[in-house]
């Protein structure tokens, strides 16, 4: 309280100066407070500020009024929740807002969108603050410099990539835009940044969480494959893939077991591209991941709040054929495996134990009896909020396990957890490299890194221990038959390694069948989860996108700016 | 008798708002400039009257009624307009200029889509049969388009009252004394909120009997409510005119009976005076208002951001906070 008062009085004091020196008219402009001026961040401590500011808003934290879980790279909403991943959980209405977008819904006075678009560009706003500023310090080496600028710009670029995806007519605002409006595609901006970005960054970090050469190699050649640039990202791909390390210096490789990525224990390793660093432990929860905060199990330990339910046709996905392979007709969605619905916590259940079953489904979804963790056996029912509303599963890969509560989460909320989120893993740069491949028309080539990714995930090691399950994974043996079909085993597998991580619906987007799958899903889902049946389906051409919130764009037209609506809204 | 009547016509200017910066340029977690720009204007009539006198017969009285009423006009403002906090749907107040302060802003309710015929005509999210529709206000071309945006939604409610009184009677004969005070607010909407959990398919709780009885059905198509069932998620989850109810009310604050002990009976006791009273406060409301308590208190009602909560932003919104509560007295006082 002592300093409390002191600084008040001393910030009531340098008001009045100011007020007696300029006078009040030039105090009352409109200039931002709460704002260190450029001045007082002339050195490389005030720069590197800044810089971690910037990699801070990677969780969209702080805009007054939004909610953690509208903003931040995670993307659980925007990337799963509106596919055919997952359905918004808990209960009927809570957060109706959510079930806009799991409906494809959505309005432009959503405030999900409005929070989102704000924290985006708050991003934005603080990697131009570092670039102007990095222009300004003159006791800078060339090479500090070159890193800052670097480090901005591939941040900037993430920051626009992620605002391109859900909005498409997006602005782009550099350190020197004063005007905009959202006419012009963004991508050879977005593209420019991470150019800049890969030849200019050094290779290793002395922080890990910051970005370094490979990991804007990694960003550069996924913008690449939104456009359809196919050879160009494969080029990258290749130096990425054959000399790519972390920013603390190893390799890119996949770790040995598919799990370590979902420990805390094993972040910052080979398989980390770009993450979201967070902190938490105790009391100290400044940094904690809190982006899922209503993505928690309803019960246990967790307490709230039952959202983000792993839909039943990703379930089905994980069915795997007498060789281990997965059903690349969508065959496997026309029976369900077997599940506890109906069926109370205290009643008996026995799950399915003959179908052959991919071993990260339960990385992916927590289900009845299976080991949710070290928690002991999920016990259906009691951990979620209503079932016959959302289904019998939980999420788990944002989960932080038993034994590292407190240790690595609130100690008194263990929603809020020191697991980074990847914004970018090795499996995913995988992937990408093998759909580029494929759609070169390199089939074996594009087969072999998928072997890779299936190979890891079939390492016994990497099975969730003592669960009633039938694992069964292999890799792809025989060639591909044709293009098609190599495009189909990717897209799926892609599906299959990546899901409830926030790629699914950017992904699907991207590939132009957005519509025809989740029209189709929701045909099949609505019978299962009787609350879609009031969707009125997927509009293409129009919920490809997002709508710009309606106060995005009337602050925008009072400030002299022109944002257009996107179509269909 | 006294009587006093002031008039008045008030501009406010310069009233401290805070701008939103653009946050395409600036970013959305900077704080808003406060700046000098808003205005307001309030016109009102402020009466009282008040009269005392006595009879032959020990009668003594006296009489007082005041009367007020003003009218709120939102002047300049920096921004388009400005909204109250999200609860758990949006904001049900928003300011612009030319009306009230915190008018109430959202759908009109058009009826209920009562056969598949009627479904098939109107755009509408999450429609179903038995279902709320909404009323097509306008389109693209600033004509209704057969399709429900929110730029369908507009005012449909001002918090603040046609005129307030409050009336003050007291009466005291020989021994006995009464006192009364009787308060009338007339006109005046309130947003009543605590529907939303009571009325709609929400949160796991108890449930009004408005659901149980005036809910839409094939056979009662008249109806308050939309059909009741599990898949309904949009019914009560944007502001809608059915959270606008009349807020008027006439309330008897106080009343007293009170009789003092003569003076000469006590005297031998050492008692200077005793006087004992019967006291009933909020004894009787008359109201259309189906909520607790239309005498609300408005509340801060934002979530999350608690350094950002304005009570007049947010007028006229009952979130179901404690109601007055009746109470009856008794009481004895001594003087020595």
């Amino acid at each position: 309280m002592q300093s409390r008062t002191q600084y008040i009085s001393l910030a009531g004091i340098t008001a009045l100066l100011l007020i007696s020196l300029n006078g009040c008219k030039k105090f009352l402009e409109p200039k931002p407070f709460t704002r260190y001026s450029p001045e007082q961040l002339q050195s490389k401590k005030g720069i590197e500020g800044l810089l971690v500011g910037a990699y801070g808003m990677l969780d969209g934290v702080g805009i007054p009024g939004a909610s953690n879980w509208m903003v931040g790279a995670s993307n659980w909403i925007f990337g799963d929740v509106v596919s055919d991943d997952a359905y918004k959980g808990t209960d009927a209405n809570d957060q109706p807002q959510m079930t806009e977008v799991e409906l494809w819904a959505s309005q432009p006075a959503n405030t999900y969108f409005y929070y989102s678009w704000l924290a985006l560009y708050d991003g934005v706003a603080r990697t131009n603050d570092v670039i102007k500023l990095a222009n300004d310090i003159k006791d800078l080496t060339d090479a500090d410099k070159k890193d800052y600028l670097a480090q901005a710009r591939f941040l900037r670029g993430h920051f626009h990539f992620d605002a391109k995806l859900k909005w498409n007519k997006v602005p782009y605002v550099s350190e020197t835009t004063t005007k905009y409006d959202n006419k012009a595609d963004i991508w050879p901006m977005i593209e420019a940044d991470f150019k800049f970005a890969y030849d200019n960054l050094p290779v290793t970090q002395p922080l890990v969480g910051k970005a370094n050469k490979w990991a804007a190699g990694a960003y550069l050649a996924k913008v690449y494959m939104y456009q359809k640039k196919f050879a160009e990202a494969k080029a990258i791909y290749d130096i990425v893939i054959a000399q790519g390390q972390t920013s603390n210096g190893r390799k890119y490789d996949l770790q040995p077991e598919y799990w370590k990525n979902f420990d805390v224990a094993f972040e910052n390793t080979s398989e980390s591209v770009f993450s979201q660093q967070t902190a938490a432990s105790g009391t100290v929860t400044a940094s904690a991941e809190i982006s899922y905060e209503l993505s928690y199990p309803y019960g246990g330990v967790w307490g709230c709040c039952g959202f983000y339910q792993p839909s039943q046709n990703l379930v089905n996905a994980y069915k795997v054929d007498a060789s281990g392979l997965p059903f690349l007709d969508e065959s496997y969605n026309t029976t369900s495996l077997k599940n506890d619905e109906g069926i109370l916590s205290n009643q008996a259940f026995t799950n399915d134990v003959a179908t052959p079953l991919d071993p990260r489904l339960d990385w992916a979804v927590g289900r009845r009896d299976i080991p949710y963790y070290d928690y002991g056996p999920h016990p259906g029912r009691n951990w979620i909020r209503d079932q016959p509303y959302a289904g019998p599963y939980s999420p788990k890969k944002h989960v932080t396990k038993n034994s590292d509560l407190g240790n690595f989460t609130n100690i008194s909320n263990f929603r809020q957890t020191a697991k980074n989120y990847n914004i970018i893993r090795f499996a995913d740069v995988l992937l990408m490299a093998a759909e580029a491949e494929i759609e070169l028309g390199n089939l074996a080539k594009g087969q072999e890194y998928i072997n890779r990714v299936r190979t890891r995930a079939a390492n016994p090691a990497g099975f969730v221990p003592n669960a009633p399950a039938n694992y069964q994974i292999q890799p792809y043996t025989a060639p591909f038959a044709d293009q098609a079909t190599a495009r189909k085993a990717v897209r799926f597998e892609r599906r299959l390694e990546l899901a409830m991580e926030g790629h699914r619906f950017f992904d699907l987007v991207r590939w132009g069948i957005a519509a025809e799958t989740l029209n189709a899903y929701n045909a099949v889902e609505k019978e299962r989860r009787s609350y879609k049946k009031s969707s009125a389906g997927f509009t293409k051409g129009r919920n490809e996108y997002y709508p710009i919130a309606n106060r995005v764009i009337e602050i925008a037209r009072v400030a002299g700016n022109t944002l257009e609506q996107n179509p269909g809204y | 008798m006294n009587i006093s009547l002031d008039f008045y016509d008030r501009q406010t200017t310069d009233l401290l708002f805070e701008k939103e910066l653009d946050p395409s340029i600036y970013g959305g977690r900077i704080d808003r400039q406060p700046i000098n720009i808003g205005s307001m204007n309030n016109k009102g009539i402020d009466l009282s009257v008040g009269y005392r006198g006595t009879t032959s017969g020990n009668l003594r009285y006296d009489f007082s009624t005041t009367f007020s009423l003003y009218k709120n006009k939102v002047g300049k403002l920096a921004d388009p307009f400005f909204e109250g906090d999200r609860t758990r749907i949006d904001p049900l107040n928003r300011s612009v200029t030319g009306r009230p302060l915190s008018s109430f802003f959202g759908y009109l309710l058009d009826g209920f889509f009562d056969d598949d015929a009627e479904l098939a005509t109107l755009q509408q999210g999450g429609k179903f049969l038995g279902g709320w529709k909404y009323k097509d206000i306008t389109g693209p071309d600033g004509k209704p388009d057969g399709r429900i945006t929110p730029a369908d939604r507009t005012f449909m409610g001002s918090p603040h009252p046609k005129f307030i009184m409050g009336f003050n009677f007291n009466v005291a004969y020989k021994n006995f004394d009464f006192t009364t005070f009787l308060y009338l607010k007339a006109g005046g909407q309130i947003a009543n909120y605590t529907r939303y959990w009571t009325d709609f398919n929400t949160f796991q709780g108890n449930r009004t009997r408005r659901i149980l009885y005036n809910s839409w059905t094939p056979e009662n198509k008249n109806a308050m409510l939309p059909r009741v069932t599990s898949l309904d998620a949009v019914s009560g989850q944007v502001p809608v005119n059915y959270y606008i109810e009349p807020g008027g009310y006439l309330r008897l604050r106080n009343l007293q009976l009170g009789y003092t002990v003569p003076t000469r009976v006590m005297e031998k006791f050492g008692i200077d005076r005793i006087r004992i009273y019967a006291q009933a406060q909020n004894l009787f409301t008359i109201t259309k208002y189906t909520g607790l308590d239309p005498e609300i208190t408005t509340n801060n009602t934002g979530r999350n951001d608690y350094t950002r909560r304005f009570a007049d932003r947010n007028l006229g919104v009952d979130v179901g906070n404690y109601p007055t509560s009746k109470a009856y007295l008794f009481g004895l006082n001594v003087g020595f």
